[in-house]
């Protein structure tokens, strides 16, 4: 049978948007008591990396530890019950790793540079490791996907490719003809896991999979 | 695509996570098809037609006629 998305649903919905802002507020406060002054002076490429940086960290936090407690995971994440996510632990486990990992990375090389609070060779080590991890772990992905997961998974792929490229050819175009200033490098790398991530939502979405119906 | 399957799923008496179950799929692809937001591929059609021992075309309904 199914379920109405009624003022439960709503309910839920609201009480994962506070408890995400929360979460989330709870991460960057202390994180920009610490690190504010050193990004204030990086510029705004290495302010925009460690957004993105900490919104990869808290998605795979939560992902991460919703699926070790199905029960109260499934209240928190988007998912129809607890059986959604023990179905799909592997896969949903390692998406949170990868999360965590690029993250991680990410954080650190907006922390990294001239005078940086993270020297220059754990950042690059760091990156370096999340990408390959990032490949290991999408393979082995792979092969778990069923039919649905696949086609989104290739659907991400390409709607962030269709958002990238033109946001970044149009900003390079008018940088090279002088009207606007030239991008710094950590906004390529920032608007690019930016597009990852809201690509996902998009090919989630156009699926149904951000409203669940469950039987 | 329009489908039969919710009705024929809840014929059969079958939860999504268990007709997915049967298919090999997860209940989020059950769920996409029933709702009209994924086509499956042609292997699952068949594997769902040869579950519900109904053709295809009784399952997927297709409403393209051929131009004349």
């Amino acid at each position: 049978m199914t379920r109405n998305p009624s003022a439960t649903n709503w309910g839920i919905h609201i009480l994962r948007g506070v408890l995400g802002a929360v979460s989330g507020l709870a991460v960057i406060v202390p994180f920009l008591r610490f690190a504010g002054p050193f990004l204030a002076q990086s510029g705004t490429g290495a302010i925009a990396l460690s957004g993105v940086g900490v919104i990869y960290l808290l998605m795979g936090l939560m992902v991460g530890l919703g699926t070790l407690m199905p029960g109260p995971g499934s209240k928190l994440l988007n998912v129809a019950g607890p059986d959604d996510l023990t179905d799909q632990r592997r896969v949903l486990l390692g998406s949170a790793a990868a999360s965590l990992f690029v993250g991680a990375a990410l954080l650190a090389l907006s922390l990294a540079g001239p005078a940086g609070l993270v020297p220059d060779g754990l950042a690059l080590g760091a990156l370096a490791l999340a990408f390959l991890l990032c490949v290991v772990i999408g393979v082995l992905q792979w092969r778990e996907y069923d039919e649905l997961m696949r086609q989104m998974s290739t659907d991400c792929g390409s709607i962030a490719f269709m958002m990238a490229l033109p946001g970044l050819g149009a900003w390079a175009a008018l940088a090279h003809l002088g009207r606007v200033p030239p991008f710094a490098p950590l906004w390529v790398l920032a608007a690019m896991a930016l597009a990852l991530l809201i690509a996902s939502f998009i090919a989630a979405g156009r699926r149904g999979l951000l409203i669940q119906d469950p039987d | 695509m329009e489908n039969r399957l919710r009705e024929l799923r809840e014929a059969a008496g079958w939860s999504q996570g268990e007709l997915a179950r049967l298919l090999g799929v997860s209940r989020q692809t059950v769920n996409a098809v029933e709702t009209d937001k994924y086509d499956p591929s042609l292997p699952l059609a068949l594997r769902m037609a040869k579950l519900f021992g109904a053709p295809v075309t009784t399952i997927f309904i297709d409403h393209w006629e051929p131009s004349k």
